[in-house]
Order: structure tokens, then sequence, then C-alpha cells
């Protein structure tokens, strides 16, 4: 392959590689604050109640 | 409309099941000999231009479309169009949305049932010995029931097609988040790990006989795909190529996202969920759709045997030159296997998007349970399925494709963009893209959504209307014996239009006093 055809290729899987990885990075993080969130509510919950 | 409705389970549930929607056959298959015949690297130029003006945008629309739908209860497209829009018309074009993807629902789950018969056909090396193009070929067709050289009857695809609409129909009635994102958590990363092992394959194959033919290598094929052809960039063609080819990977203009996205909480996040979804696909179909096939067939076959194979269409790639390959590959039935079961993974995440409007529609406008309306859909799809197997040969299922599934997607994209940025209004729905998100959306999409998509997707439309649309609704090249079945397609899918047109109007009647009292309700709360 030629040297242009490399540089295609390395660019765009690159940027397909980095905007995928950073997405799905902050969707697994936004899921677990949330469930992090769901869990401390619960657990207020159930302390008001107990007390 | 007053009972609950579901919602997604969990976040990544729901961007994997959008990633499923979007990655199909077409990731695998479609976009490689797009590539190839386009202009190798320099096609990825206007795929790229097309993603940021056309993907990324129609996500957005379509995720904000179809949560602000779901906030009033609507699943389908003419019950949002109409709560973004006022106007008695507005429910009536949503129609054309529920009529996209169910039609393409019905060709898509016989083609999906190939995929699944070839897996088990690699693994029992049913093709095995047909070595040549031309009897690989006459295989494909006999299953297709054209001839009866391998398959006495049509019975095998028949069987298979029943397997692939009980599949499907099985997820359908458990609904989104126990049926539909259950499926995505375990088909995608299959997928996933599928594609991996087949890249993984193809890059270790280097020159498969160096002797006599030293050139027919995997390099050569990467280098067909990515080598830029600069000259080819002035040729309109390539845009409208390329703009073709992201609408159909995003599966933008079906009202699958948006029946998706109505499950979402109003505060939800849609801004990051659809980049994200939007870029797994990417990664599919760039990286291991575009490493796969293609490499592969030059390997095997030379440069100038796969420009042939390209130029036959994406089926032919897949359904006969691979076979042909895995014949001459080292544990070839196991990889063949893995491919068709691969294509077969990608088709159902995909199918079962198709079906989950028309369902949503039946359940909210006409109250039906979630098992009455699947039956009822499935009902109709087997029939549908019925005509496509027993007409295939006649250009039955081409004439639905392409009016259903090429025409609609960006004639219904063009409402949708219309309705939610002119007339909704462009403010409110950059609210309603921002609400709840996750990332902050670069102000210059205000701009691009609000005018280089309608317009990207007008001349889109009238380039298609001009180029393809008249010789194909005249009938211009078609043989003289299917011309009797292709109207008999274009009369199936104009009665399923006035079905569904009829369907929208009498909800509407019977929900008329219910339906605002919800819209009211709703607003006077701030909702």
């Amino acid at each position: 392959m030629k040297i242009y055809g490399w540089i295609f290729m390395i660019v765009f899987w690159s940027l397909i590689i980095i905007f995928t990885v950073y997405t799905f990075a902050k969707i697994l993080q936004s899921s677990n604050k949330k469930s992090h969130k769901n869990n401390d509510s619960n657990f207020i919950d159930n302390s008001s109640k107990n007390s | 409309m007053a009972q609950k409705r579901e919602s997604w389970g969990t976040k990544i549930g729901l961007v994997l099941a959008v990633a499923g929607n979007a990655v199909g056959l077409g990731n695998f298959l479609r976009f490689p000999v797009q590539a190839a015949q386009n202009g190798g690297g320099a096609f990825m130029i206007p795929y790229i231009c097309a993603f940021i003006l056309l993907g990324i945008p129609m996500a957005w629309v379509e995720w904000a479309i179809g949560r602000h739908g779901g906030k009033y209860g609507h699943g389908s497209l003419p019950g949002m169009l109409d709560v973004l829009w006022h106007n008695k018309i507005a429910k009536y074009l949503g129609v054309f949305g529920l009529f996209a993807s169910t039609v393409i629902l019905i060709y898509y789950t016989y083609v999906e049932s190939w995929s699944l018969a070839f897996s088990f056909f690699s693994i029992t090396k049913s093709y095995f010995g047909l070595g040549s193009f031309n009897s690989m070929h006459t295989f494909l067709t006999s299953f297709q029931g054209e001839n009866s050289q391998y398959f006495p009857s049509i019975l095998t695809a028949y069987i298979f097609m029943l397997i692939t609409f009980l599949i499907n129909f099985a997820v359908l009635r458990k609904g989104v988040s126990k049926g539909i994102e259950k499926m995505a958590f375990i088909a995608m990363p299959l997928l996933f790990i599928f594609a991996i092992v087949i890249v993984i394959r193809v890059f270790t194959l280097g020159t498969p006989d160096p002797v006599n033919h030293p050139d027919w290598s995997v390099m050569k094929g990467l280098a067909f795909i990515w080598e830029p052809r600069f000259e080819m960039l002035g040729d309109a063609k390539i845009w409208l190529a390329a703009a073709g080819q992201i609408f159909f990977t995003l599966s933008i203009g079906m009202g699958t996202l948006s029946a998706y996205a109505s499950y979402l909480k109003p505060n939800d996040d849609i801004a990051l969920g659809a980049v994200s979804a939007s870029f797994l696909n990417e990664f599919t179909e760039v990286i291991l759709g575009g490493t796969i096939a293609i490499p592969v067939a030059v390997a095997f076959f030379g440069l100038q045997t796969t420009q042939e194979i390209a130029q036959g269409g994406a089926y032919n790639l897949g359904f006969v030159s691979m076979p042909i390959i895995f014949q001459n590959m080292p544990l070839g039935s196991i990889f063949g296997f893995l491919w068709f079961l691969m294509l077969f993974l990608a088709g159902i995440t995909s199918s079962v998007a198709m079906a989950q409007p028309i369902i949503s529609f039946l359940e909210e406008q006409f109250n039906f349970s979630k098992n009455k309306a699947t039956a009822i859909v499935g009902a109709c799809v087997f029939i549908g399925m019925n005509l496509i197997v027993i007409f295939f040969q006649y250009g039955f299922l081409d004439e639905m494709d392409y009016w259903s599934g090429t025409f609609s997607l960006v004639f219904v994209a063009l409402i949708e963009i219309i309705v939610f940025a002119w007339i909704y209004g462009m403010d409110k729905g950059w609210e309603e893209i921002n609400r709840g998100g996750e990332i902050k959306v670069p102000k210059i999409f205000y701009f691009i959504i609000k005018y280089i998509t309608p317009l990207y997707l007008l001349t889109i439309l009238v380039s298609w209307i001009i180029q393809d649309a008249i010789p194909i609704f005249l009938m211009k090249n078609i043989p003289e014996n299917e011309i009797l079945y292709r109207w008999l397609s274009r009369g199936f899918m104009i009665l399923i239009a006035i079905v569904l047109l009829l369907m929208v109007h009498f909800a509407w009647k019977r929900n008329e006093g219910k339906e605002m009292f919800k819209i009211n309700y709703q607003e006077e709360k701030g909702e």
C-alpha cells in the first residue's frame, strides 16, 4: 500500500477508535454514577424508614 | 394510552440496542463494496462529511423527537410528529416512518434468515466442494428457489425463514427491557468477538498463494479500499453514495431510533447516547467491516476478480465469494460459521428494532396488550414474508427495497428535520437535544441542524428522484417477465400504506378527547 493509503487508514481508524472509546467510556461512567446515586438514595430511604 | 410505558433498564443497554439497530448486514457487506467502488480512501472524505453533517445531526434529531414523543406516550412517528406540530397533517406524515420500518422488516427478516442458513451450511460443510463462482451462485439461487440443482424445493429456505421469524418475535414479545435490551447485551459483545476473531484471521492470511499469485494479498486488499483516488472526488456520484451509506448504516429515517428513544425518561441524556451509538456503528463498519470481505477476496481472487465481485453487489460478496474463500481456508467451516452467525446477529439486532415502532403504535393507540400487538404484527409480517419467498426471483424484494429501504428513508428524514427544526422550532429543539446531556453539543450544530442537514437531505432526495426514482418507476431496464411481479410488489406496498393511514385516522378519532387531555395535562405540569 502506498504512503497515502496508510495515512488515510491510520488517521481514520485512530479518529474512530478514539471517539468510540471516549464516548462509550463516558456512557459507562454515567451509568456507574447513576447506579451509585440509586444505591445512595435507597440507603437514605431505608435509613429514614428505620429511624 | 393510560397504561404505564416501559423503560430501558440501563444506559449501556440502550446504547448497545441502538448500536445493534444500526449495525446490520450493510456494515460488513455494503460498506466495503461502496468504498472500493467509489474512490477507495478518497471515499472516506465525503463519508466523514456525511457522518458529521447528516448522520450525527439526524441521530440527535431522531433521539430528541423520540424522547419528546415518549413523554406523551408515543412510541411511533405519527404520534411523535403530532405532538411536535399540532396540525392535522402531522400524524399522516408520520405514517411514512411506520411504512418504511414495517416494509423493510418484512424483507430484511428473510435476508437475515439466509445468514442463519449459511452458518448452518458452513458448519455442516454443505457447500464445500463448490469451488467456482458459477457453482456457488447456483447453490445460492437454488436455496432461494430459482432452480432445484442443490435444493429440491424452497422448503429449506422456508424453514430457516420460520426459525428467524420465531426468534425475532420471541424477543419482541418480551418487550423493550426484558427482550430487546437483554438480547443486545448478549448479541453485541458476541458480534464484536466474532468480528475481531475473523479480522485477526484475515490479517494472518498474508499472501495465501505466494508461488502462483504473489500479488494476491490482504495488504493489496486493504490498499484497494484505502488508497485514495482523489480525482474521483469531483464526481457528485461519490458524495451521493457516501450520504446514502451513512443513511443506511445509521438506520436514519425509519423511525426506529425515535422508537427506542421514546422509552427514555424526559431528563435522560440523549446527546452522548446518540453519539456513542453512532461511533460504535462506525467502528464496526469502517474498522471491522472494511477489513474482512474485500481484503480477503483480493487475497484469494486477486484485484481484478474482486473488482468484478464488488460490481456484482453486496449479496454476491457475502453469499457467493465468501463461501468459496472459506472452502480454501484452514478451519474454513468454523470461520464460515462465525462469519454468517455474525451477520445473523447483526441482522437480528436490526430487525427487532424495525418491528418496535408498529408494535408501540398498536399498544399505545389501540390499547392492545404487548402479546396481542406482537401477534398481530407477527401475523402480518409472516404473510408478507411468504409473498417475498414465493416471488423473490421476479424482483419482488428489489422493488420493496428501493421504495421503502432507499427512497422513503430520505423522505422521512426530511420530514422529521423540517418538523423538528423549522415547525417545532430550532430554539426549542436545541433545548430538547441538550436537556439532561452528559456532553454539551457544540453550538455549530444548531446551524448545521437548521440549515445544512435539511439542504443536504433535499439535495440527496432531488438527485435520487432524477437519477433513480423516475427510471425505476418507469421500469427502465427491467426484464419483461418481472414487470407484473414488480407491480404486484408496488400494490402490496400501497396496501400497507393505506392500512397504516386508515389505522392512524381511526386511532386519532378514537383517542381524540384523551389525547388532548393528556397533552394539556402534561403542559400544565410543565413537563
